[in-house]
């Protein structure tokens, strides 16, 4: 047998049998290649792949997240997409890490807790209550099968319980507090000698030939960018204001088209009920029934036997309103389901309806009070209405001046005067605005700059388009002088450059004088208070505490970083200020807070602060640690 | 090529069998049994975890030290090799600390150090222990514990108690120095640790030692 088929192997008929089988092979083969570059994980972590998709995906997250944070201000331009993607992929890597560590460390939990997680998940309840069937919905939507979901969630449980136990382990000993009180209120004996740069200036002089130097070590700083000045003319819309006038009949038409909308408060009634409770999927005959009794209760209150108060009370289903005798309070329309509502304003005062089916069940309705809808008079609202129509006619006439001054503007492109003298604007002219434009003025509208230095306006000196500058003020420019960047000669910046010479001479004689005064001070030839030199003043502040206000920064910093020694009365430092001035130092004593001081409050708060920083410093130092763990591949073309 | 007919192919396959069919029997049963045999394994660890897990949730209820004591006593005989034990570990430990205890959450601490499976974990618990020590006063027991330098994580950390350490028992230069570690190892530090640290550097004499 073995040996027919390796007899008749050879014929024809086994070179379309090899045949049939290569093709899809290798055409599955090429499929396979071609496919897979695309496809592949962004990164491998340990046996976890993170996908291309998971990475977009969590992107989409961040940006939502920025959007709300930042609302009004958001843009997106502002944002790097492969860096944000980065992150977004950073987060993912970090998950994974944890969720391998989850899985291999047996963080789990067990059926019992995830029976009860799953069943409290409002996106699974229907009518208020977990249901099998949304259950299942759900997952399905979300391409995911019931042991997946389980599975994951069981592990992601477990890296909660992880994460919520070192936090919540987090040691916090009074030691600790102890030695934050200390630092954080840590009081110094401070006194300093500051020196003046200023007082140094009868004794410095600057020569021509460093001011040339200076000049021409530091061009950078004398560039100057391309500006222009622009010719303008305005429009705006408080301009139009005074021309405006409504008549009495045209304010009294647009009352009467808005009135029902606008000025008209809607009708209300105050409603009592019965209800008998009918279920939805309830027989007709159960409904007959109901109907029945609701009509034989209906009859006894018509007829005098009770109120409908007392029979609510007996009768109805609805226990918020049967203690108040069936009151429900006022209705007003849209507020009630709309069977409820069509049988409800259909009554008048003291009318009591048939029975009305609803969702709820079936109802008999009596209406105890009825309050007409009520419209505001015409003479209420006419200043409303005319501020109305003269903020919309000037709008309307705002936008059609604005093109006809756009026509005329582009009609005559070369000169800004017909379009001044045909509607008697102003020709104004602008101070320079540099590329990067103003903080103020017409330069610091971006549409103005954008224009000002268009191929247009600025190589073919055309007028430029009508321009927004805000809603009610528009302008068109053109421009009027133009100055390619250049370096400022040295007329024009040597006086600035003179000032900063004499500045940093003088700040150096300052350092000076403060050097040798720390050495004086150091070797005890001299006491701080009675040093009486020109342009050095003591000042003695005594005891402060880490940002007390009324002494420079400089001098705080360099005084908490002292040490003194216990064996040594003072300890000094020099340290230089703003401005080129200088200061020495001295630090006569240290007390450190003590926590005796803070209260009950205080306690607890720096105890909460000490808390969530180390509870950071785990949870990052956690991931750090499984990271060094893993082995990590990230494709970063595939990013 | 040699070829033969179909009954010595036959004849052939027959001797095969009779002399290694045995073996191949034997080879698939161990197999088999290997298979269920790890799985049966496996799945008693992942119940045994998920056993770990819950009392680890109901120790978290526990309204009393007591209480807390108790479940957790139950973790340590029965699961001590879970996460879970060594997580309790730490805040029984922590509950003990409020209560001034610090001798009893050094001993838990130093159990949770022992008992942890991984690094992470055990570095974690190794700093906790450590600082305990410190705040205990004990400096020389304190620097014990904290051993040598991790890699990866917690290492701003240990150099920050380091310091702490150091600087309790008046070496400023080398607090400082440490201090200056703990900063610079910090991959994302926040600012408010960044504030901290860098109040304890100036505080340790910080960027411009004096002589």
């Amino acid at each position: 047998m073995l040996q027919d088929i390796r007899d008749r192997s050879r014929g024809w008929l086994a070179y379309v049998i090899v045949g049939v089988i290569a093709v899809p092979l290798v055409l599955f083969g090429v499929y396979n290649y071609f496919t897979t570059g695309g496809e592949g994980p962004v990164a491998e972590v340990g046996d976890q792949e993170i996908s291309s998709r998971q990475v977009s995906n969590a992107y989409q997250r961040q940006m939502a997240q920025l959007r709300q944070m930042l609302g009004e201000n958001f843009d997106p331009g502002m944002i790097d997409e492969q860096t944000m993607r980065r992150r977004a992929l950073e987060q993912l890597i970090d998950q994974a890490v944890l969720r391998g560590y989850a899985r291999d460390a047996g963080l789990r939990i067990g059926d019992a807790a995830l029976g009860q997680l799953i069943r409290s998940q409002e996106v699974f309840f229907q009518d208020g209550a977990f249901s099998r069937e949304r259950y299942r919905q759900v997952l399905a939507e979300n391409q995911l099968s019931p042991e997946a979901y389980e599975q994951d969630l069981r592990v992601r449980q477990g890296i909660n319980q992880l994460q919520q136990g070192l936090s919540e382990s987090v040691v916090v000993t009074e030691a600790d507090l102890a030695q934050m009180v200390a630092l954080e209120r840590q009081r110094r004996a401070l006194a300093f000698l500051r020196v003046t740069a200023k007082a140094f200036t009868d004794q410095v002089s600057v020569s021509e030939a460093e001011i040339e130097a200076f000049y021409q070590d530091n061009q950078a700083r004398f560039q100057q960018p391309e500006r222009v000045r622009l010719d303008y003319v305005e429009l705006t819309m408080d301009t139009l204001a005074a021309q405006t006038e409504i008549s009495e009949d045209e304010l009294r038409e647009r009352y009467e088209s808005v009135k029902g909308e606008r000025f008209t408060t809607p009708g209300s009634r105050q409603v009592s009920h019965i209800l008998l409770d009918v279920p939805g999927d309830a027989g007709e005959e159960a409904l007959q029934a109901a109907r029945q009794k609701l009509n034989d209760i209906r009859a006894s209150i018509t007829s005098g036997e009770a109120s409908f108060a007392e029979m609510a009370r007996k009768h109805s289903a609805d226990p918020g309103s049967a203690e108040q005798g069936g009151d429900l309070g006022t209705v007003r329309r849209g507020e009630m389901v709309p069977a409820f509502e069509e049988a409800a304003f259909a009554l008048d005062e003291g009318e009591i309806s048939e029975p009305v089916r609803s969702d709820f069940g079936l109802h008999l309705i009596k209406v105890t009070g009825v309050s007409p809808a009520q419209t505001e008079p015409f003479e209420a609202v006419r200043d409303q209405l005319e501020a109305d129509l003269v903020e919309e006619r000037m709008a309307n006439r705002f936008y059609e001046l604005g093109s006809e001054v756009a026509n005329v503007a582009y009609e005559s492109p070369d000169s800004l005067q017909p379009v001044a003298e045909q509607f008697d604007l102003e020709i104004r002219t602008t101070d320079w605005i540099p590329r990067g434009g103003t903080e103020d003025g017409l330069g610091s509208s971006d549409a103005v700059v954008e224009a000002a230095f268009s191929d247009e306006v600025l190589e073919q000196r055309y007028n430029s388009q009508l321009l927004e500058l805000s809603g009610r003020r528009n302008v068109v420019v053109r421009v009027a002088a133009h100055q390619p960047p250049r370096t400022r000669p040295l007329e024009d910046v040597r006086e600035q450059i003179e000032q900063a010479l004499i500045r940093r001479k003088t700040s150096e004689m300052a350092q000076e004088t403060s050097r040798s005064l720390l050495e004086r001070l150091e070797a005890g030839e001299l006491e701080m208070q009675s040093v009486e030199q020109p342009g050095v003043s003591f000042e003695d502040p005594g005891m402060v505490q880490r940002g007390a206000d009324g002494v420079p920064t400089a001098v705080l910093d360099a005084a908490f970083r002292l040490q003194v020694a216990a064996d040594s009365a003072a300890a000094y430092d020099s340290t230089g200020l703003s401005g080129g001035d200088h200061a020495v130092l001295r630090v006569t004593s240290v007390e450190d807070g003590q926590l005796a001081e803070l209260d009950e409050e205080a306690r607890n708060s720096l105890r909460e602060r000490l808390r969530s920083m180390r509870t950071r410093a785990a949870l990052d130092s956690l991931v750090a640690t499984l990271r060094a763990q893993t082995e990590i591949t990230i494709h970063e073309n595939r990013l | 090529m040699v070829t033969r007919t179909d009954e010595e192919q036959v004849e052939a396959l027959t001797r095969w069998w009779r002399e290694n069919g045995r073996s191949v029997i034997g080879a698939l049963i161990l197999a088999v049994a290997g298979v269920l045999g790890y799985q049966q394994w496996q799945s008693y660890q992942t119940s045994q975890a998920e056993l770990a897990s819950a009392l680890y949730q109901q120790f978290n209820a526990a309204e009393t030290t007591e209480a807390a004591a108790e479940t957790f006593a139950t973790l340590q005989a029965d699961h001590d090799s879970s996460p879970y034990a060594v997580l309790a570990a730490m805040s029984l430990a922590q509950r003990q600390v409020e209560d001034g205890a610090l001798e009893r959450a050094a001993e838990l601490l130093r159990w949770a150090a022992e008992e942890a499976d991984d690094a992470a974990l055990e570095r974690l618990a190794t700093l906790r222990l450590a600082r305990v020590l410190w705040a205990a006063g004990d400096h020389q027991q304190a620097t014990e514990a904290l051993g040598e330098p991790p890699e990866g994580g917690y290492v701003s950390e240990y150099y920050e108690l380091r310091g702490d350490i150091l600087a309790a028992q008046s070496q400023h230069a080398d607090a400082a120095d440490a201090y200056r570690m703990a900063i610079e190892e910090a991959s994302a530090l926040g600012p408010q640790r960044r504030q901290l640290l860098q109040m304890k550097l100036d505080s340790a004499g910080g960027a411009a030692p004096k002589s």
